[in-house]
């Protein structure tokens, strides 16, 4: 059976190239344009994968959602990609994590996607 | 909003500009304003004279010289305050030059009518002596130095020839009117307040052109700000829609069917995409840095030799395949300085990247590393292509690129701006030394942080596959 991968994503367009990148490489796609959508569609969906983009509507938002997820009995064993972008190494995204326990995702990747290293890196979580 | 408002618009020394002139026919008018005063005054000290003779409290006194004198001052008053009105205030060439010999005259000539008045009131050890300070004071604020030392000079050394002469010569002297001592009490005080007016004034101009510089400085300060915050939006905003077409040759790609000239086209577009993506991103680390007061980035304990290793890490597969030797020589201290994480890496990732691009097949780049007491100094040194010499204090420019470094390859001309803010900003300093053809060394100069050593998760790494490193620290000669 195809695992099936979230793409959680602000931006249409990326959530629409990623999904035919990886829907090439074999895998089912859902898609989810933010933390609410992201939600109902684990409720709704089996789900082996989180791809998930840090900012969003909010500069935490994605944070958030991962955080949300871990507290979530359910849900709390999915692996989660984070999708950074620079602003995190110019420290301006905060960090729930860095104060605290660190916020267990399996990766971290940035942006601009290379599709090799995304297959690869999914390959290697799954 | 015109910046020009807020520079200067007086310099101190009244200057060639329109500006400069106005000042100076202002000062020469409050001379003249003054010299009315003086030359009153010395016909009263006239009238006083003449007074006490015919008293009979003095044999004789040349009240009639005193007299001419005063007269003579206020003619001349007179004929510098006509001069004056009838000039014009558009620039005229060589008006600042005519107004500069009438203060000239002006001031001469009231130095030998006081030493004329000082003589015949008594002798040159007369507290009137107090009023050639106070014309020599204004001399100061009127002329340039070297002429205002002229006059004091020319005064000077009539006043000792007058003295000389008195002594020598006692038919010469005056009589001593009686009110000589009562003078004193008048002198000194003159004497105060003089004093007190001259360094007032100055203190007074001094703070005036302080207070305008730290508002220009301000507003600069400001400007720069804003240029960076605007950079730093820009930058942002151009990302997405980037990121977006750059996934989408990806997609492209995934998708399939396409012919190889396709292919070859959709990745060279790709690859542009990201050169641009890359020098956004470089440009949003840039203003970042400046923009952002120290805080806002969490500081730890970096270890230096991790950040080099890693640094020198990065680069050993490019250096490589173009035949260039890349060494590392550090000793294995502990010293650490005081930085956000990645701060010390990206700074020597761009000097090495530099050393690396710009060093041709066959050469060496040496990084090196090493305590100075308080400080620790880093080093990448290449045998490349140098900077041309008068190029060199540009090379830190954002955006410029030497001109035999266009021709090696393309750069974002922003590495050095970036490497330099952030060593600027940990509190150190970066210093370049290139010779063209031969090579260049940056050094970097950073305090040693005195925080207890910070618990590393990763223990000193032996970089085990550099070429050439050594464990001991070698003093380097360029």
């Amino acid at each position: 059976m195809a695992k099936r991968i979230l793409v959680v994503d602000d931006d249409p367009d990326l959530r629409e190239a990623t999904e035919i990148i990886l829907s090439g490489a074999g895998y089912d796609v859902s898609k989810a344009a933010s933390g609410e959508e992201a939600i109902s569609a684990l409720q709704q969906e089996q789900i082996d994968l989180i791809l998930l983009d840090v900012m969003m509507e909010t500069d935490t938002e994605g944070f958030h959602l991962a955080y949300k997820i871990r507290q979530d009995e359910k849900l709390k064993d999915v692996p989660i990609i984070m999708l950074t972008c620079i602003e995190e190494k110019t420290g301006e995204v905060l960090d729930p994590g860095k104060s605290g326990d660190y916020l267990p995702v399996q990766a971290f990747l940035r942006k601009p996607l290379d599709p090799e290293v995304l297959k690869a890196k999914i390959a290697e979580v799954l | 909003m015109n910046l020009t408002q807020t520079t200067l618009d007086h310099s101190v020394d009244a200057s060639m500009s329109q500006g400069g002139v106005d000042v100076q026919a202002a000062r020469l008018r409050r001379l003249v304003r003054m010299r009315w005063a003086g030359g009153a005054a010395i016909l009263v000290l006239a009238l006083l004279e003449w007074a006490l003779v015919a008293a009979g409290k003095l044999a004789y006194g040349p009240w009639m010289w005193l007299g001419a004198l005063g007269l003579g001052l206020l003619a001349h008053n007179l004929v510098t305050w006509l001069i004056l009105k009838g000039y014009r205030t558009d620039a005229q060439t060589g008006l600042l030059k005519k107004l500069r010999l009438i203060a000239n005259g002006a001031l001469g000539l009231d130095l030998l009518i006081w030493l004329a008045t000082i003589h015949l009131t008594g002798g040159v050890l007369n507290p009137l002596a107090a009023v050639l300070v106070f014309i020599l004071g204004l001399a100061a604020g009127l002329l340039p130095l070297r002429q205002a030392y002229i006059q004091a000079g020319i005064a000077a050394g009539l006043y000792v020839a007058l003295g000389v002469g008195e002594i020598m010569f006692p038919a010469f002297r005056s009589p001593s009117p009686s009110y000589a001592p009562l003078a004193w009490l008048v002198a000194v005080p003159v004497i105060l307040v003089t004093v007190v007016y001259f360094m007032g004034a100055i203190l007074r101009r001094l703070r005036r052109i302080n207070h305008r510089l730290l508002a220009a400085n301000r507003e600069l300060s400001a400007l720069d700000l804003t240029k960076s915050r605007f950079l730093r939006v820009s930058s942002h905003q151009l990302r997405a829609p980037l990121a977006a077409v750059h996934s989408f040759t990806s997609a492209i790609q995934a998708v399939g069917g396409l012919n190889p000239k396709q292919f070859d086209l959709l990745r060279k577009a790709r690859t542009r995409i990201e050169d641009v993506m890359t020098q956004l991103d470089e440009m949003l680390l840039l203003s970042t840095i400046k923009e952002n007061a120290a805080e806002t980035f969490d500081r730890g304990s970096v270890k230096l030799t991790t950040a080099s290793s890693e640094a020198v890490a990065d680069f050993e597969e490019e250096a490589r395949s173009k035949g260039v030797t890349l060494r590392l020589l550090q000793g294995n201290d502990e010293a650490c300085v005081s930085a956000w994480p990645d701060a010390l890496e990206t700074v020597l990732e761009h000097l090495i990247s530099n050393a690396v691009k710009y060093t041709p097949e066959g050469g060496t780049v040496t990084v090196s590393a090493r305590n100075a007491g308080q400080n620790v100094e880093v080093e990448v040194a290449d045998t490349g292509i140098g900077i041309p010499p008068g190029q060199l204090e540009q090379v830190c420019r954002e955006f410029f690129r030497a001109t035999n470094a266009r021709q090696v390859c393309s750069g974002t001309g922003l590495g050095l701006s970036i490497s330099q803010a952030i060593v600027e900003r940990l509190g150190g300093r970066m210093k370049i030394r290139s010779a063209q053809g031969e090579g260049t060394n940056v050094e970097v100069v950073l305090p040693i942080s005195h925080h207890a050593q910070a618990g590393s998760d990763e223990p000193y790494k032996e970089s085990s596959t550099n070429q050439d490193k050594q464990l001991h620290t070698s003093s380097r000669t360029s």
